[in-house]
């Protein structure tokens, strides 16, 4: 397996005896677009924190792009952009002086950027405006700008779509996607969990300070839909006793034109097997599926759907 | 990427945010007024004394000091500044320098002779207090700490922006003194001479033995650059305050109050020696020039000197310490 641009590996954060973050761990991969999800509070803003050297994690370990974190810090933070909570820009200053300060920071070759980047973000023609007559979403986008000066390998986005509108939602998500697609790995942090669910290929979940569910979207989703849908010709007792035969504990539910019941794909496809040779008329069969907010509710305890 | 790059970096920042143009003017606005204040004084002791001659005017003023001296009332404090004024008026006259001679140069020295232990100051702190506090309420330290530069460098580089706008204050006050006043006194006094080695003990002992005189512009220089080291001296501990509180308001606040509790200090608490270890009681390093008193007794010139100098590298060393330290949270 490739080396991954983001690890984390048991990262703990105590304040004053009080533990904030507690055994995180995760990877992300190149090109991949990370989610990190969790409710208000959980320990997500403290996290992302301590992945861009700004707290110092009480233990644990950060390794980006192969430098660790705490032992070579300028190194490894050389390949990160990052916008932590809000884009932090100088209002009495104009957009391009903002993206001059930063990369003045990285070298000559990131000031060459600068009128490359503002035009990917659409900022050009405001650029020399200061920033204090901008609107949340042209802050938003110089924020990103300034985040893109040094190339970033892993662009680390906390809460991006904080007082976007749909527009400037949708836009931002189709450019992570371009971002992503040219290789660059993106993690981000939300508690909008459509937008993760369209957005992202692998997410974290946290709650009180813990990470209690990894993996790749799609997986998450087959695992939180087991109810399978199956539209039947009558309500005959034939079809019932296969599919109890294959539902997970034989409980098969039975609805209007058909029946409900969990079950694997293998269930699935040798009960739609059995179905056939004993003659029941079979119309449909379809999985349920879940959201990644069905997913989120179930791992984090919110309540069922 | 360089180092003064970042230097360049900050003060663009400060010059942007024209907090710097605003101490300028307040500068300007007080230079205007002091002059024209001095000039219509001058004026009025004219008058009341009926005649402009100097000689007889600083005859008038040692007759006073002496009348005032007898006085049951006054302190040992009063009573070393009365002898000291006596002592040089007498030298002034018996040697035929004047004292007073009006000219742009020596509104300047009377400037930072009077402005070093408050006005100029309280210019430095309104700088300085701003300088890391503002990146942290404003949560742009978290853009400047997430670059891949190390942090002492990021501090560092605020400390020679400070220094440098500190530099660039001092420079605007002699231009600005020695503009604005020669409005009202005239562009001269270059080479008036000033007398120096006046040792005062705080008893109110006068030491003539080393007496001697420089031209203005040589007495000048001495001053500004005592001013500057002054300024550099509360700049450090406003930077320190900076690093250490998140408003800029409530950093401004402790620090002026240090400063204006330790001028009064020295009026009031001039028997506390252990005052005499407070940087602020030791500004007045202009004094240990022309001769005033020490506010507190066993104050030297290199005393006062090395106090100003431990604190203020103290004062730096904890603001690297902290800063390389903390963790930045919301």
């Amino acid at each position: 397996m490739e080396e991954p641009v983001l690890s984390v590996r048991g990262l703990e954060k105590q304040v004053r005896g009080r533990t904030l973050v507690k055994d995180v761990s995760f990877d992300v991969y190149r090109g991949q677009v990370f989610g990190f999800l969790g409710p208000n509070g959980a320990g997500k803003t403290t996290t992302i924190r301590m992945l861009v050297g700004l707290i110092r994690p009480s233990r644990g370990q950060v390794v980006i792009n192969g430098h660790d974190l705490q032992k070579n810090p300028s190194a490894a933070l050389r390949s990160v952009g990052c916008i932590v909570e809000n884009p932090d820009l100088y209002p009495y200053l104009s957009g391009w002086e903002n993206l001059y300060q930063l990369a003045v920071m990285q070298g000559r070759a990131a000031v060459e950027r600068i009128e490359r980047i503002a035009d990917l973000v659409h900022l050009s023609d405001r650029l020399h405006d200061k920033v204090r007559t901008y609107s949340l979403g042209m802050r938003q986008r110089l924020g990103i700008a300034q985040a893109l000066l040094c190339e970033p390998k892993l662009l680390i986005l906390d809460e991006p779509t904080n007082g976007l509108d749909p527009a400037g939602i949708h836009e931002l998500r189709s450019f992570l996607r371009d971002l992503a697609k040219d290789g660059m790995s993106v993690f981000i942090s939300s508690h909008l969990l459509a937008e993760i669910e369209l957005l992202c290929d692998s997410v974290a979940i946290i709650r009180a300070g813990t990470v209690i569910r990894t993996g790749s979207v799609d997986a998450l989703i087959t695992e939180a839909s087991p109810t399978v849908v199956w539209r039947v010709g009558s309500q005959d007792t034939a079809a019932r006793t296969v599919l109890q035969k294959y539902a997970a504990n034989g409980v098969v539910e039975p609805v209007d034109g058909g029946f409900h019941a969990n079950m694997t794909d293998d269930a699935v496809a040798a009960a739609a097997a059995e179905l056939a040779r004993q003659g029941c008329r079979l119309y449909e069969v379809t999985r349920r599926r879940a959201t990644l907010e069905d997913v989120f509710l179930q791992a984090t305890g919110g309540g069922t759907t | 990427m360089t180092f003064l790059h970042l230097v360049g970096n900050e003060v663009t920042k400060m010059l942007r945010k024209r907090r710097f143009q605003v101490v300028l003017i307040i500068l300007f606005a007080m230079m205007a007024v002091f002059a024209y204040g001095e000039k219509q004084a001058s004026l009025a002791l004219a008058r009341q004394i009926g005649t402009s001659n100097w000689q007889a005017q600083l005859q008038q003023q040692i007759s006073h000091a002496e009348n005032r001296l007898h006085s049951p009332f006054i302190s040992n404090a009063e009573k070393a500044v009365l002898q000291a004024t006596i002592k040089e008026g007498q030298f002034e006259l018996a040697h035929n320098i004047n004292p007073s001679a009006p000219g742009a140069v020596s509104f300047m020295k009377s400037f930072m002779d009077q402005g070093i232990t408050l006005l100029v100051p309280l210019l430095v702190i309104v700088i300085a207090s701003d300088m890391v506090s503002s990146e942290m309420s404003g949560g742009t330290i978290k853009m400047l700490l997430t670059r891949g530069v190390a942090r002492w460098k990021v501090l560092a580089s605020k400390l020679g922006a400070l220094f440098l706008l500190i530099a660039m204050l001092v420079g605007a006050i002699a231009v600005s003194g020695y503009a604005v006043s020669g409005i009202f006194f005239g562009y001269q006094g270059w080479r008036l001479p000033v007398l120096m080695g006046f040792q005062t003990t705080s008893t109110g002992y006068v030491n003539l033995s080393h007496v001697y005189t420089v031209p203005q512009w040589e007495y000048l220089l001495m001053s500004y650059g005592l001013g500057f080291f002054v300024s550099l001296c509360i700049g450090s501990l406003s930077f320190m305050v900076s690093t250490l509180v998140r408003s800029t308001a409530s950093g401004m606040g402790i620090m002026m109050a240090a400063l204006i509790g330790g001028t009064l200090l020295s009026v009031l608490a001039t028997n506390w020696s252990i005052a005499k270890y407070l940087p602020v009681v030791n500004l007045q390093l202009s004094g240990y020039l022309n001769g005033s008193p020490p506010p507190i007794s066993g104050m030297t010139f290199p005393f006062s000197l090395a106090v100003l100098t431990v604190w203020s590298v103290a004062a730096l060393a904890v603001s690297f310490i902290v800063f390389i330290r903390q963790d930045v949270m919301g």
